[in-house]
């Protein structure tokens, strides 16, 4: 099973548009994952069949007993996340600061506090034309998306497990929801633009690539809008041996089709052949593996 | 000697697991009688540091060898240090195939 | 005053506005900047100066083996896995340890050392005389975001008037920098991605009980769908920003526009008022 996801260290540079053309065009079978559980967007581009939800359970929360708590603060002073607060007489959590170490049950005097198992999010089932896609959403005010997008991996291998191909829409950023989602992958496909942000954004996402040891490739989208910067970065790709799959012209027939809601690649227009010939490039890398 | 390897289901006829920390089962096979049991893995759902809690789990096992397909680094390192020889299997085999494989020819396994 | 400019999804010109803001308002008053997007602060990019480092470290405990019996009663505790204790030998492993201090008050024999461990930086500098500037940086390959922007948020607590940039997501860091501030100002975009965002953000924010604004970027005039949704939740539009070439243009360079174009600079200032009009309508 070959896993490829697209990522791109700073957000909005195309990750989700160029992930959907991927999952339209590329003739494999596959299982597509939207990894990006903060803002999971994937789905729009696709119009799925929502085929079921189930309640993900994130880490364990802390818990204070109302009728056993004395109100001793004993509690409070330890807990480094400053996740309980005083109500009234007595003190209570605020779930979305808890981390779930557990520490406040340990030192609570009354044996008032308990972990339990807290609901943070969903994992959603969907089928869509290029193939079966499982995505995630957090409960408002729930941490904890590197485990869920960890989850989805995980489901996605339990219930395609003859699958060649999964294809991931990867999250922003180069925290622990990205390490989640590049663990164990053979393929990242680096997405970025040419701005001083995506730029020094880049360098870092490719540092972190490298020590996942997972082969590199790179697509700048909106090529056109700051040409010398487009140069630094191809020289930047060229120093680091990452291969470059192509290059998308800046071009509205995206923000077009991204309205209507289907992938970019179904209109025609420069960024439509543009990325067309990314799959190309791609399916040739995949030939070879 | 114990043998352990990651299971995706309850039987030996069940395919080896790709993962280590997060596999739901470990078969653990006694060399000496060829004897199997399986048991759930008590860590595959947690939210994270799963692989040194696996190795702790197979140091409570007397595991002496692993056969698996891939490692993390943090579980790489505690298997060191538990001193778990790690023998690399690929993983589209069942459990029993994979120990029969390694019993085979313990010290080539590949 | 804490008000925070934030997203939901990723690239809709969070930091074109929280950078155009923070010149802007730096003209009239004493303003800090703070770059909560740890993983990638950019802000710097647009106010250069030499900046003044200050290193950011959690503690994590070190074994003192002459002291540890391996009774395993850190690793059970540790809920995170950061410590494996063997027959002969204790494991730690560093980016799995949240620092929660638990392992300490478990240990019956003193045999753990409170350690500091570098998890990334905090970058100050007075861009004026009225703009001063904090970015946190996280280390790469590092996890534990929410401890450097903690620490942005510690060294700017006091501060008179404070512009933070969000980091992406609404997730833990999202949720560790807009906690407890006065105003949080959403910026989207007229797409269904940003639509489906800015929801999702606005319900966390609920959540949190943090009043929020919307500023809609790259609007080319049909708009309705957003408006609509903000009509709905009682959301003010306090700006729309037309998808403007030359905008677009500076931002790329890391220049702000407002300083290269009094239009932008009119546009930018009455966004600033009617923001800290709005934030302090509710502190």
């Amino acid at each position: 099973m070959i896993q490829i996801a697209v990522v791109s260290g700073k957000g909005g540079t195309g990750k989700t548009i160029l992930t959907a053309s991927l999952a339209t065009l590329l003739s494999q079978e596959k299982v597509l994952i939207d990894a990006d559980v903060d803002a999971a967007n994937l789905a729009l581009l696709l119009s799925p069949t929502d085929r079921k939800t189930q309640e993900f359970k994130g880490m364990d929360g802390a818990v204070i007993d109302t009728s056993v708590c004395i109100g001793c603060g004993i509690c409070r002073e330890a807990c480094v996340y400053d996740a309980i607060r005083k109500a009234g007489d007595i003190y209570e959590i605020v779930p979305y600061r808890c981390e779930g170490c557990g520490t406040c049950t340990i030192v609570c005097p009354e044996d008032a506090v308990s972990m339990a198992p807290r609901i943070t999010g969903m994992i959603h089932y969907a089928d869509t034309s290029a193939g079966p896609l499982l995505y995630g959403s957090l409960t408002p005010g729930s941490g904890n998306s590197g485990l869920l997008v960890h989850r989805l991996r995980q489901e996605a291998g339990l219930l395609h497990p003859d699958v060649p191909l999964v294809l991931i829409d990867g999250p922003p950023g180069i925290g622990c929801p990205l390490i989640s989602t590049i663990t164990g992958i053979q393929i990242a496909i680096l997405v970025t633009e040419p701005s001083t942000s995506a730029q020094s954004d880049l360098q870092r996402l490719i540092t972190l690539c490298r020590s996942f040891h997972v082969r590199m490739f790179l697509v700048i989208n909106r090529a056109d809008v700051n040409q010398n910067i487009t140069e630094d970065i191809l020289r930047v790709a060229a120093e680091n041996e990452i291969p470059v799959f192509g290059m998308i012209p800046f071009d509205r027939t995206v923000l077009r089709a991204t309205r209507q809601g289907v992938p970019v690649t179904r209109m025609a227009g420069a960024a439509s052949e543009a990325i067309r010939q990314i799959t190309q490039n791609l399916s040739q890398e995949l030939d070879l593996l | 000697m114990i043998v352990c390897i990651p299971s995706r289901g309850l039987t030996v006829d069940s395919q080896m697991d790709d993962r280590f920390g997060r596999a739901p089962y470990f078969a653990f096979f006694d060399t000496d009688t060829d004897s199997v049991r399986v048991e759930p893995n008590p860590h595959a759902g947690g939210s994270g540091g799963v692989g040194p809690m696996a190795v702790q789990f197979l140091v409570k096992n007397n595991v002496q060898i692993l056969i698996a397909p891939r490692l993390g680094g943090n579980a790489d390192e505690a298997l060191k240090a538990a001193s778990i020889r790690v023998i690399m299997q690929n993983p589209d085999v069942t459990v029993q195939t994979a120990y029969n494989t390694w019993k085979a020819n313990p010290e080539n396994a590949s | 005053m804490q008000i925070v400019i934030a997203s939901g999804k990723g690239g809709t010109g969070k930091t074109t506005v929280t950078s155009n803001l923070g010149y802007v308002l730096s003209q009239t008053r004493t303003i800090t900047l703070a770059d909560c997007d740890v993983e990638e602060p950019n802000l710097g990019i647009f106010f250069p100066c030499i900046p003044k480092t200050h290193p950011v470290h959690v503690i994590i405990p070190a074994v003192n083996e002459s002291k540890c019996t391996y009774c395993g009663a850190c690793s059970e505790f540790c809920r995170f896995g950061a410590l494996t204790v063997l027959k002969d030998r204790v494991l730690f492993f560093p980016q799995l340890c949240h620092s929660c201090g638990g392992c300490f008050r478990v240990c019956s024999y003193d045999a753990l050392e409170k350690t500091p461990a570098y998890v990334g930086e905090i970058l100050t500098c007075h861009v004026s005389d009225s703009l001063t500037l904090v970015s946190g940086k996280l280390k790469e390959g590092d996890v534990r975001t929410t401890a450097v922007i903690r620490r942005v948020r510690e060294m700017t607590r006091n501060d008179p008037l404070v512009l933070l940039d969000s980091p992406p997501g609404t997730a833990c860091s999202f949720i560790e920098t807009v906690d407890d501030v006065s105003l949080c100002v959403l910026v989207t975009e007229p797409t269904p991605f940003g639509l489906h965002d800015l929801s999702v953000a606005v319900n966390v924010l609920d959540v949190l009980n943090i009043p929020a604004a919307v500023v809609i970027n790259r609007s080319e005039g049909s708009d309705e769908p957003i408006e609509e949704y903000c009509t709905g939740r009682g959301l003010p539009v306090l700006m729309k920003i037309p998808l403007d070439f030359p905008l677009l243009k500076a931002q790329n360079n890391s220049d702000i526009i407002s300083r290269i174009d009094p239009a932008w600079f009119h546009r930018f200032k009455e966004l600033g008022e009617k923001i800290l009009a709005y934030a302090g309508g509710f502190s």
